[in-house]
């Protein structure tokens, strides 16, 4: 049987630890804890990653700090330090993405692959996505392939670390049949606790039990999907995200905020900058988000569309000040405003009947963040509230008049 | 309940003989006004009632009534409402050539008798029926029916699915002098229509109304030839519009409010006119408007150098490029649409070649059919990086 379709799941090993252990060649080999902030202080903290040899242990993530070098005391203790993380991960995604344009990247460590139009066995591409992975960045991963995304995951986790299975189309059902149940991406502890009370144990028991008597228990849509994924049918698609999903910019105050013009005059600075920024990255949104802390720490977010989309700042501070409008109880002492734009995308419908104001705007906003770029944030900004976009120009003519 | 005494009730209230076929198909036009949720029980219902030409049935959800009459014997005058949709169904199931229909004025139960068949309906009284509107002058114009349906479809695809703008919801009807004009936009795009209008009463008609665009649709799907012309009347409080044909009327409310200034957003004059096959530019614009999945569907037009090229691309799923031959007058330009407008405009013109008027990335472009004045659309482009 040949692949119908062919899904890679990339996992690396220890990732943090691992990153850790390769810049400071003097670990390796060595128990390495990554939690905390790097200042000693382990009271707060938690176990973010743990290298293979602090995990024989017992440490693993998510475990108290204090808790972890008691169990491990010659262990490394390192903060946590994402760039670092995020850069080894860049450079491992590219490596995938060489490979095929569908990723759909987890976490900076995890990855599903769809290679299923990329021409060569998937086997060897897997194998040499590994290689390639180890001598550019020194760091070990496991991989699983299989003809869908559930099975492939599954599989990369079998033999971790360094794991390589593959599962052969038509071979999904017979490679799920013995393992337990918690080891189906999404079954968690409740879910499995309901089946064990039917007496099942296994993955092959789960996907011969009849989904209409689960149904009952689970619900239709779950027990149909459970009993179809324990069987190693997954139909769903490798999505690469999307760049840019919003951009927010928020401000909490040292003294909380009551008179009302001041909230104003914040939520068009926030605009201002979110808008600066949206353009920056050659976007326009079409949802504006306002979100509110109170001083008693109450919080709300409201969101409007901004109708076929838009770039420009009169847009973004109509929205958000219509939604602090609409929203804030005046005489309430604000700690925190937030400004957002979501659903971004990278065109624009233009409105027929503002497209000469609309115009004036793009201008001006043009103008202020080349200013902005030249002398700083702050250097310059609108003075005057942003003038209503939403206003149509409307003809007095009708009928019933005359 | 089947124990109804047979023969002639002395309670009987209307009494009349149908053809089921010809009382389904003015049903199946009249139940579109019926309220599929209304809290008004009687809004579900149709009311039946026998006029000296035959039996008229009439739906309403408030906004949209629409009655018509069908050819029957009258044998007793007389009104009921009856479940629309039930009433539809059944007699649309009825093989005979005639069915006799008669109510029991005490229990409101309408009896549908045809061949052996007899079936009892529970009714409602006729006296919940709201009350119609009522047209109080004579139609003010005349329309040629098929010119009108035409109209319609041409325009009411433009209008607004957006309840905020409510305007922008409707088709601007606007008559002076012998011409009828109808008009509608999203603010993305507008379209223009313009037919002939014949005015009935004496002096000058001028004047505008707004009117659902979804209403307007109703009257498009009862357009036939057996029902020619199209006349135009309104409530003397000017709130309703009523549109009469031959065995038809359809009245709705108008909505109220100002509709932007469009005749300044038809751009006077363009910088690029590019004239090619609308056969043509249509096919490609369908197939690229399958690559085109962001939010506001671009597809890219580029004109220049006897050709015109749509380019269509998508993150996620690829790309589409196909150059068409094409006459480009001006200068070269690349603008992008919303794939959705440009293929309604397309759609919605008639003639062999398509005439495409562009004013450069950011400015409204208009769509026509070459040399033809009585239509056009105006698209506002989709900026992209």
């Amino acid at each position: 049987m040949g692949w119908v379709r062919a899904i890679i799941h990339l996992d690396l090993d220890a990732f943090y630890a691992s990153v850790e252990q390769e810049r400071r060649p003097e670990l390796r080999g060595r128990p390495v804890i990554v939690g905390g902030g790097g200042d000693g202080r382990t009271a707060r903290s938690v176990v973010s990653a743990a290298s293979y040899e602090a995990r024989r242990y017992g440490v693993h993530s998510a475990m108290p700090l204090g808790r972890a070098v008691r169990l491990c005391p010659t262990a490394a203790v390192l903060p946590v330090d994402f760039p670092a993380y995020r850069q080894a991960s860049t450079r491992i995604f590219a490596l995938a993405r060489a490979l095929t344009p569908l990723v759909e990247p987890l976490s900076l460590d995890e990855a599903y692959l769809d290679v299923t139009a990329t021409p060569g066995d998937p086997e060897e591409m897997a194998i040499r996505l590994r290689d390639q992975i180890l001598a550019e960045t020194g760091l070990h991963a496991s991989f699983g392939i299989a003809t869908c995304k559930t099975v492939a995951k599954i599989a990369s986790d079998l033999r971790k670390p360094r794991g390589f299975v593959v599962v052969r189309p038509g071979d999904e059902a017979e490679f799920l049949r013995p393992l337990p149940l918690r080891t189906l991406p999404g079954l968690g502890p409740s879910t499995a606790g309901t089946l064990a009370g039917l007496g099942l144990r296994t993955l092959g028991e789960l996907a011969g039990h009849p989904a209409a008597l689960l149904e009952r228990r689970l619900g239709k849509a779950a027990a149909h999907s459970l009993t179809r994924r324990a069987r190693g049918i997954d139909t769903s698609p490798v999505v690469p995200p999307s760049t840019t999903k919003s951009i927010s910019r928020e401000e909490t105050y040292d003294r909380d905020v009551v008179d009302a013009g001041m909230l104003r005059e914040r939520v068009r600075h926030l605009s201002a900058d979110v808008g600066r920024r949206l353009r920056a990255a050659g976007l326009s949104a079409r949802t504006v988000s306002l979100k509110i802390r109170y001083a008693d720490f109450t919080s709300l977010t409201r969101q409007c569309p901004l109708d076929g989309g838009s770039d420009s700042d009169a847009a973004i501070t109509s929205g958000a000040l219509a939604l602090l409008t609409a929203t804030h109880q005046p005489d309430r002492p604000v700690r925190l405003v937030g400004v957002g734009v979501h659903n971004l995308e990278n065109a624009a419908q233009l409105d027929l009947f503002s497209a000469p104001r609309a115009a004036r705007e793009r201008h001006l906003d043009a103008t202020l963040d080349a200013l902005q770029r030249r002398f700083g944030p702050g250097a310059v900004h609108r003075g005057a509230p942003a003038p209503e976009l939403r206003d149509l120009d409307w003809r007095h003519e009708d009928l019933r008049e005359t | 309940m089947n124990n109804w005494p047979s023969g002639t009730s002395t309670h009987t209230a209307l009494r009349c003989t149908v053809s089921p076929s010809a009382l389904s198909s003015s049903l199946s036009l009249v139940s579109r006004a019926v309220s599929p949720r209304s809290t008004l029980p009687v809004l579900s219902n149709v009311l039946l009632e026998t006029e000296a030409e035959g039996l008229r049935v009439t739906a309403t959800n408030l906004d949209l009534t629409i009655s018509a009459l069908v050819a029957a014997t009258v044998l007793e005058e007389g009104r009921v409402t009856v479940p629309a949709r039930l009433l539809a169904e059944y007699v649309a199931s009825l093989d005979e050539t005639t069915c006799t229909m008669e109510v029991d004025e005490r229990t409101q139960m309408l009896r549908i008798t045809s061949g052996v068949q007899k079936t009892n309906l529970h009714g409602i009284d006729a006296v919940e029926f709201p009350p119609l509107p009522a047209r109080e002058t004579a139609p003010a114009f005349e329309v040629d029916a098929a010119a009108l349906q035409q109209a319609i479809t041409q325009t009411a695809v433009a209008a607004s699915g957006d309840e905020q703008t409510p305007v922008l919801t409707g088709v601007l009807l606007h008559v002076e002098g012998s011409e009828l004009t109808l008009v509608a936009t999203d603010r993305h795009r507008l379209a223009v229509k313009k037919l002939e209008a014949q005015v009935l009463t004496e002096g000058v008609v001028s004047g505008t109304v707004i009117v659902p665009a979804r209403h307007l649709g109703e009257l498009a799907r009862a357009i036939n030839p057996t029902r020619p012309r199209v006349g135009v009347a309104f409530s003397d409080a000017r709130n309703q519009v009523f549109f009469t044909l031959r065995d038809m009327e359809i009245s709705s409310r108008l909505i109220e409010g100002n509709y932007p200034n469009y005749t300044q957003v038809i751009p006077a004059h363009s910088t690029t006119t590019v004239v090619l096959s609308k056969e043509l530019l249509l096919k490609s614009a369908k197939t690229a408007a399958v690559l085109a999945r962001d939010a506001s569907n671009p597809v890219r037009l580029r004109a220049g150098k006897g050709e015109l090229e749509l380019l269509a691309q998508s993150a996620e799923v690829g790309d589409h490029d196909a150059p068409l031959p094409a006459k480009v007058d001006g200068e070269d330009v690349q603008v992008a649409f919303n794939a959705r407008y440009l293929l309604d405009a397309l759609q919605a013109i008639d003639g062999e070649d398509a005439e495409l008027s562009l004013n450069g990335p950011l400015q409204p472009a208009v769509v026509r059919a070459l040399g033809r004045d009585d239509y056009l659309c105006v698209i506002m482009p989709v900026r992209v990086p």
